[in-house]
């Protein structure tokens, strides 16, 4: 399979009240077509910022120190803001996490879904912009797309908001589609039917994803890949199901355990005790060492090298992943789940 | 049961509604007409979507509201009939933590002062005893009893929200109404949270009222569930009822929503949006999305009916339709183009198909 994209060690400074900080610190990460990748962290991790940082959309206060960003093979990183225009909504499409705000609330829907097909493939004819609206409207299955076009953000729901961002998104059949926290806001339901339109679409056009979420579960249910990030970096990558049936950074551990589930009836949620260190004021080792309960001196002092292992891409960020790996890490379960339908 | 807490009958909101200028105004059921009981001592938790009527109904219960129709009492006492000294009595004893805690800390008080205020409107202390609370209100949620001084914008979400639970406890409630109280907090703050709640439940004796959207946060917290869609309660019952033998259509949608994410699965995936509350559709609320649903839903709307002794539900085949847990059913989002199943749930318990009457 082809790789579509492919960030190395992207560096990303910001400039807050607290000084300079470093929101993205190298990260590396490397999506196929037809796969996708989740970026799961919580707020202020930096997965949004990474995402931005790869499509040359950061705030005036932040800045690309360093790493290369290979689209199809070009360096994005290397090219000016005019030819980044050229590829994004063209080549590469984002989804925010409100339509609302993403949307502007002065113009109808179909003045928003034209304006792609003026800017990327220069079509000025009205009535041709109308009748590829429509059709790219029914494809993201907004019924009666053609009344819904004269409608205005607000007569829409939030759920049919998504799907008109989803529209004009893969209006031009992109290689790459990342979703940032795409939905978040919306109730579950509605969040599982669009998630199965965004399945449906990648496989049309054995599109690549990058899945920006915080929440993990939606993460395995969607994605093929999977990357853990934890102030700035990532802690934990590999393929999805292989994380989640042994899960080898405390981190990821801890947040799979922290969140209630139907199936699993518990007195008591184990919480990660503490909270994410600020970007400005990082631990000198390890970020995750000071509410870590297996953390030696070494975590203290010193970043753990990556652990790779296996041959599906496998690695984690923590000292104590061979510990991990071989079940001797106190207090962490060692957990082989059976497939569901072992267990009924 | 024992004498319940907090009993609410028939409980309804319309606002009028009115489109334009001169546009005639027109009623919308929020609420169209609840009932339930809540335990002393027991959470409550309201679920549904957005839109379902969840607030509003959070609203009447502190009287923020006044309710259209419909009774609310609390140990027996109608709230409607409070005035003077009972109604102030009523607010101490009732207190809310809200969701958002950027938007519900005054950005410009210090923290101390935000856990004093109610004490302070209420004249419930003397200032050096209020100081002495509010240092013993801050340990209670596990915040450093010296750190009063400081202001909202230098703490955590976390932190914020441990200080609105701190604020809320201070004149001593016998109740709190939890408004989303973990919804804006990140995955790993969300579980202190929840157990900071429950641990102050069983210390302090307190009866809850938890609103959430998130089924799996509502039934790790709540003895009793209520879920509601378009303002009105398509099934309520024991958790475990609610989450292991659901009869309700639009429940199993919930627990399949749920479920399909924990790598788990569902049966179907129901289509569609919660519809307007201007426009409720005839018959059954829920019909127009329910995957069982015949022209007998679309005419008659079904009453809420106990299917078994504390489980109710507000469908015609509450009976006859299929169960669905995360262990029996199929996945909603297609994954069978994946290698492996993700799968996190550690011990799923076997579910007893129970027979129903």
């Amino acid at each position: 399979m082809t790789v579509i994209l492919e960030a190395k060690n992207l560096t990303t400074m910001l400039r807050n009240r607290a000084g300079i900080v470093t929101a993205v610190d190298n990260v590396s990460l490397k999506v196929r077509a037809g796969r996708s990748l989740a970026l799961v962290g919580e707020s202020g991790s930096g997965k949004s910022m990474t995402c931005l940082s790869m499509l040359g959309l950061l705030p005036s206060s932040g800045r690309l120190m360093g790493g290369e960003v290979l689209f199809k093979g070009r360096d994005l990183a290397k090219m000016s803001p005019a030819e980044m225009q050229k590829v994004r909504g063209k080549e590469i499409g984002m989804i925010l996490q409100d339509a609302m705000t993403s949307l502007n609330p002065l113009l109808t829907i179909g003045d928003q879904v034209s304006e792609i097909f003026r800017v990327h493939q220069g079509i000025t004819n009205k009535a041709e912009q109308r009748r590829r609206s429509i059709e790219v409207l029914e494809k993201v299955k907004i019924p009666a797309a053609e009344e819904r076009l004269d409608s205005y953000p607000f007569q829409f729901s939030g759920g049919m908001r998504q799907r008109v961002s989803i529209a004009i998104n893969v209006a031009m059949s992109p290689d790459l589609l990342l979703c940032d926290e795409a939905t978040t806001a919306l109730d579950v339901t509605v969040q599982q039917q669009l998630l199965k339109l965004l399945r449906d679409l990648q496989q049309q056009n054995n599109m690549a994803i990058v899945f920006v979420t915080h929440d993990l579960h939606l993460a395995a249910q969607f994605c093929d890949d999977v990357a853990i990030m934890y102030g700035g970096r990532i802690v934990e990558t590999g393929p999805i199901s292989e994380v989640f049936a042994q899960p080898t950074h405390p981190y990821t551990i801890g947040l799979l355990n922290a969140v209630p589930s139907l199936a699993r009836y518990s007195d008591r949620l184990s919480a990660i005790p503490g909270q994410q260190p600020t970007l400005a004021r990082l631990p000198q080792g390890c970020r995750f060492e000071p509410r870590c309960e297996h953390a030696v001196e070494q975590c203290r002092s010193h970043y753990p090298d990556w652990f790779e292992w296996g041959d599906t891409g496998r690695r984690t960020a923590c000292w104590r992943t061979a510990d991990s790996l071989n079940g001797t890490l106190a207090g962490i379960p060692v957990r082989v789940d059976k497939p569901v339908s072992e267990v009924a | 049961m024992s004498q319940s807490f907090l009993k609410v009958e028939g409980l309804r909101k319309t606002y009028d509604v009115r489109r334009g200028l001169f546009g005639r105004a027109r009623p919308l059921h929020a609420i169209a007409g609840v009932s339930f009981e809540v335990e002393a001592g027991t959470t409550f938790g309201l679920v549904g979507e957005s839109g379902s009527g969840k607030t509003t109904i959070a609203k009447m219960l502190m009287l923020a509201e006044r309710p259209s129709a419909g009774s609310i009492q609390l140990n027996g006492q109608d709230l409607a009939g409070l005035r003077g000294k009972e109604l102030d009595k009523f607010h101490l004893e009732l207190q809310p933590v809200l969701q958002d805690p950027f938007s519900s800390l005054n950005p410009r008080m210090r923290i101390g002062n935000i856990i004093d205020e109610p004490l302070r409107i209420h004249n419930l202390l003397s200032g050096a005893e209020r100081d002495k609370r509010v240092r013993e209100l801050l340990e209670l949620v596990g915040l450093p009893a010296d750190g009063g001084r400081r202001f909202p914008h230098e703490l955590s979400g976390g932190q914020r929200q441990r200080v609105s639970i701190a604020r809320a406890l201070g004149p001593n409630p016998k109740c709190m109404i939890l408004d989303e109280p973990v919804s804006a907090l990140d995955v790993s703050i969300q579980a202190q949270i929840l157990n900071l709640l429950k641990d102050l439940q069983g210390q302090l004796d307190l009866t809850y009222i938890l609103i959430s959207h998130d089924l799996a946060v509502v039934a790790y917290m709540s003895k009793r569930i209520g879920v509601l869609y378009l303002g009105e309660f398509m099934e309520i019952g024991e958790t475990e009822d609610i989450v292991r033998n659901s009869r309700h259509p639009y429940t199993q949608a919930l627990i399949a929503s749920v479920e399909s994410r924990s790598g788990g699965a569902s049966a179907t995936m129901v289509s569609g949006e919660i519809p307007s509350p201007m426009n409720p559709p005839p018959g059954c609320p829920f019909n127009p999305r329910c995957p069982h649903a015949v022209d007998r839903c679309r005419s008659e709307k079904p009453k809420l009916r106990e299917i078994e002794p504390g489980h109710w539900a507000a469908c015609h085949f509450s009976e006859s339709i299929p169960n669905v847990t995360a262990n029996t059913a199929a996945p909603a989002v297609d994954t069978s183009a994946k290698t492996a199943q993700p799968h996190i749930a550690l011990v799923q318990k076997p579910v007893p198909v129970q027979e129903t009457p």
